[in-house]
């Protein structure tokens, strides 16, 4: 993995290891997300990542073509993911459904681009506080997943757990960073 | 006119009345009764995990499937059997708006021939909302403590005292995962995202008493082992993404390696393992089933078993393979000749039984509907 990845699944371990010293000493979970619910990866963590923030979006976005493969499981920013795609929920590639919530906490993948031939890191958030949108495709894909050892790489968790609201609704892709 | 139309009714209620008392002394009407029991004899157990509503816990009869019921869980939860497969838990949450508001997480007791919830248990709201795999909530050897996963996403265990009904004590287990407990007494190991095992030694009141470490057993980046892991004649048993089987020993309250090897050196066709609980153990026979995946690659390791394996542990050696349709998650019965239940993604329970005199081949027989994010079965006595 890449210096980049390390870093950010090594400040994954470490805040959930404080996190989770904390609790046992306070018991409060609350307090705990507090803390790591601003720090923790996805969207709160990309202002800590530092890389171009285009993040691919000019091979991404392009009209007619990846706004349609969006919808597809095939879709390559989609390649470890296993949850319904937000995209096809109301939602988007970077949006969750209107009045969801968007998940604290999130796990990466790392998918290669086949338009620029790049490894990027993605952010699976997943969006929270509806029902599962069974209206949208159900996509698992698992490249480069582990089990719930290596936490920020585990993809079989609800990752809305970390939220108020801990209905799993649909989940996002978000470019968060290049792996190289 | 208003007396001839008196008259006119009662005559009419005369003919078509007089069939009618007849019938109603005929009639004995039913009576409404919830059944007491379900049908004695040995079961399956299969735990139908939901997101958007009430789980349940599917009660088959072992030897042919004939379906007896229901038991009733919450969200995102999961099972676990007692040995006698009279009591079974499940770890389930429940909010208050089903999807979103305030939530609570319990262990719920059930008695199963029954298919009642017979009892209640408050938890710490930490338990992990993950997919049915059984490392996520055991029961001691002894029955007396339950052992409950948590993810917040930080990594913990509850130890819940079943004859108190109580939460004991909240282990912080950071980056590890899975619960294994001891053969005696009450401790329970952990698998480290570091490639290592961690072992905590509980009272007989479940408090910590005491933590060790293991040395590196596996590579978490070129090889890692699955949660999924079985008891073989005391060890503990792992198999790897590749194809690596990690015979461990906890015995003495460190885990350390005994033996590992490849199941699939010498086998064309890039096989290697894949599902959710995709290992079981049948101990009288002395076989490991596993299920089994062609043309693997990174990504492939949920992949459902195309094959079931049958392996020899002792000889390291395949005994048989045997071709299978979609099977994520595996149980088997310990008898002479085991019977294996399989889950799939449909989601569909299989029944196979087995031929010891020929390698433990599966031969199909029976299938039954499931419901739900079936990846967690037991097999009762």
């Amino acid at each position: 993995m890449t210096n980049l990845f390390d870093a950010i699944l090594d400040r994954f371990d470490r805040l959930t290891e404080r996190g989770t010293r904390a609790v046992a000493k306070t018991s409060g979970r609350r307090s705990f997300l507090a803390r790591a619910g601003s720090a923790m990866l996805g969207g709160a963590m990309m202002p800590l990542l530092p890389f171009d923030r285009t993040f691919g979006q000019a091979f991404a976005a392009t009209p007619g073509g990846a706004v349609d493969e969006a919808l597809q499981c095939e879709y390559w920013r989609y390649c470890a993911l296993d949850g319904n795609l937000c995209s096809a929920c109301g939602g988007s590639l970077t949006q969750c459904p209107p009045g969801s919530e968007a998940s604290k906490v999130a796990w990466v993948g790392t998918c290669r681009n086949p338009n620029d031939g790049k490894d990027y890191l993605v952010s699976y958030n997943d969006c929270c506080g509806k029902p599962i949108c069974d209206n949208s495709p159900f996509c698992l894909t698992s490249k480069g997943e582990r089990p719930g050892y290596r936490m920020g790489l585990h993809n079989d968790i609800n990752w809305c757990m970390a939220n108020t609201s801990k209905g799993y609704h649909c989940t996002v892709a978000v470019l968060v960073g290049l792996a190289e | 006119m208003v007396h001839l139309e008196r008259i006119a009714l009662c005559a009419l209620l005369a003919v078509a009345g007089t069939p009618a008392l007849a019938q109603q002394a005929e009639f004995t009407p039913e009576q409404l009764t919830v059944r007491d029991a379900i049908d004695p004899g040995p079961n399956v157990l299969v735990y139908q995990q939901e997101w958007k509503g009430a789980g349940s816990i599917a009660v088959f009869g072992k030897n042919d499937l004939a379906f007896k019921g229901l038991m009733t869980s919450g969200m995102m939860g999961q099972m676990v059997v007692a040995p006698d497969g009279r009591r079974a838990y499940g770890q389930s949450t429940f909010m208050k708006r089903i999807v979103y508001g305030d939530f609570e997480q319990v262990v719920q007791i059930y008695d199963v021939p029954t298919l009642s919830v017979v009892g209640e248990i408050a938890l710490p709201p930490k338990a992990a909302m993950t997919l049915g795999y059984e490392p996520m909530f055991r029961l001691s050897a002894d029955g007396a403590f339950l052992y409950v996963q948590n993810g917040t996403p930080a990594a913990s265990v509850t130890v819940v005292d079943t004859a108190k009904g109580t939460a004991v004590q909240e282990i912080p287990t950071p980056g590890c995962w899975g619960i294994y407990p001891s053969t005696a007494g009450h401790a329970f190991s952990t698998i480290c995202g570091t490639g290592t095992f961690q072992t905590f030694a509980l009272s007989a009141e479940g408090t910590v008493t005491g933590k060790t470490q293991s040395a590196a057993i596996f590579d978490v980046d070129t090889d890692p082992i699955f949660i999924s892991g079985a008891r073989v004649d005391g060890d503990l048993v792992f198999v790897s993404f590749n194809g690596t089987l990690h015979r461990l020993s906890d015995a003495d309250g460190t885990v350390k390696a005994v033996a590992s090897r490849r199941i699939t050196d010498g086998v064309e066709g890039a096989w290697a393992p894949g599902g959710y609980n995709l290992i079981a153990y049948a101990a009288k026979a002395g076989v490991l089933f596993v299920g089994m995946h062609a043309n693997a690659g990174d990504g492939s390791h949920k992949n459902p078993a195309e094959e079931i394996w049958a392996y020899d542990v002792k000889g390291g050696t395949v005994l048989s393979r045997s071709p299978v349709e979609h099977i994520a998650s595996l149980t088997v019965s310990d008898d002479d000749a085991p019977v294996l239940f399989g889950l799939s993604e449909e989601p569909k329970l299989y029944r196979f039984t087995s031929d010891p005199a020929a390698g433990f081949t599966l031969t199909a027989a029976g299938t039954a509907a499931i419901t739900g994010f079936a990846s967690v079965a037991a097999v009762t006595p």
